[in-house]
């Protein structure tokens, strides 16, 4: 089985909306390890493309904002185009963990999976609130019942996928229903996934980019009128 | 009124190839709008067993119900078309990387500014992506 895995093979997709107060440290942090990193800019009105870039990461830019989910599939689309053998998507404001990469990279390959999730419930959520649990654990519920897998973090934005889980994915949700429609993909395709507990480190400005209790209704209401729109 | 729900399936039959939904809810509806039109006494016959009181009412729920599915229908049509805005602004993205400051400014929306550290500005001078 192999074992190594080269880190040019590993390209990290990163969506970013106003993040120039933290992207920069996030894409330096990262490219210590794996170089290839790319920024989709999902029509950032501050700097967050000026910074990502002084950081090294390759700047795809959406001229106007669509939302984390549909700038995860542009650079996912991106990362295939330029040969990437795995994709991992993390999230810009600094709650991951670089060195969870390696771990989930290597969790894929011992596993024989397609696509390896990151749980904080089976790692660490430092800072998290007890109303975001509460909220994130309503989150697995809905998750567990609508596509039967049992997960045990629901929306989590560490994730890796294999070339092959990667072709797989489309993205339609351009907002943060993307999350549960990824899995519902992973269900659907009947990819091999497995969890890896991850670390997830809460900040004043991630916890003010949150989901909200009006956000997971926005969610449902994105699902639905998802599945709705070609009866499928 | 009959001319009304006529033109309401017209619509229903337009929506087919967008939602199946839509297109079988407004057919429904739109029968069952004829039938009551063209035989109010079945009307009222209805509303009694379901309990509504009168056949007015009964239609006037029905519209109610109607106006719904449009809405529906309309969020429907939006949804399709920010997809095709998407795919717009996805294949914009992808056919232009951007890799020097003067590309992004040329992107950036007329009336904001740049605003990371001038320090990481003034390195990106020259520097290119790996990936």
């Amino acid at each position: 089985m192999k074992r190594f895995v080269d880190p040019h093979v590993i390209i990290v997709v990163i969506a970013a909306f106003n993040e120039a107060a933290v992207i920069g440290p996030v894409v330096r942090d990262i490219r210590q390890s794996y170089p290839n990193v790319v920024v989709v800019d999902d029509g950032s009105s501050d700097g967050t493309a000026a910074c990502a870039l002084a950081s090294g990461a390759v700047i795809l830019r959406h001229p106007v904002n669509l939302g984390q989910g549909a700038a995860l599939q542009t650079g996912i689309t991106y990362a295939l185009a330029r040969g990437g053998e795995f994709v991992v998507t993390f999230d810009a404001d600094g709650q991951h963990a670089c060195a969870d990469i390696a771990r989930m990279v290597r969790a894929l390959i011992e596993h024989d999976a397609e696509v390896a999730l990151g749980s904080r419930f089976l790692g660490k959520a430092v800072g998290i609130s007890t109303a975001r649990r509460m909220l994130l654990h309503l989150a697995v519920l809905f998750t567990r019942l609508t596509t039967g897998l049992k997960v045990t973090d629901a929306h989590n934005g560490l994730r890796v996928f294999t070339r092959a889980a990667a072709r797989k994915v489309k993205i339609t949700q351009n907002r943060m229903a993307h999350a549960s429609e990824l899995l519902d993909q992973v269900a659907r395709h009947k990819m091999s996934y497995v969890e890896v507990a991850v670390t997830i480190s809460y900040t004043n400005h991630s916890r003010a980019k949150g989901q909200t209790l009006l956000g997971a209704a926005d969610i449902v209401g994105d699902l639905v009128l998802g599945k709705l729109a070609r009866g499928n | 009124m009959t001319v009304g729900l006529l033109v309401f399936l017209v619509y229903g039959t337009s929506q087919r190839g967008k939602s199946r939904f839509v297109f079988y809810a407004t057919l429904a509806i739109g029968a069952a709008g004829l039938f009551f039109v063209w035989m109010p006494e079945q009307a009222n016959d209805l509303a009694y067993l379901l309990g509504v009181g009168r056949g007015a009412d009964l239609i006037l729920y029905c519209w109610i119900l109607t106006s719904l599915i449009m809405a529906l229908n309309l969020h429907v049509l939006i949804r399709e078309n920010q997809q095709v805005t998407t795919e717009l602004a996805r294949q914009l993205a992808l056919a232009h990387p951007l890799k020097s400051l003067e590309q992004i400014n040329q992107t950036f929306i007329p009336g904001t500014a740049i605003e990371c550290g001038a320090d990481e500005i003034r390195r990106i001078s020259g520097s290119g992506a790996e990936a």
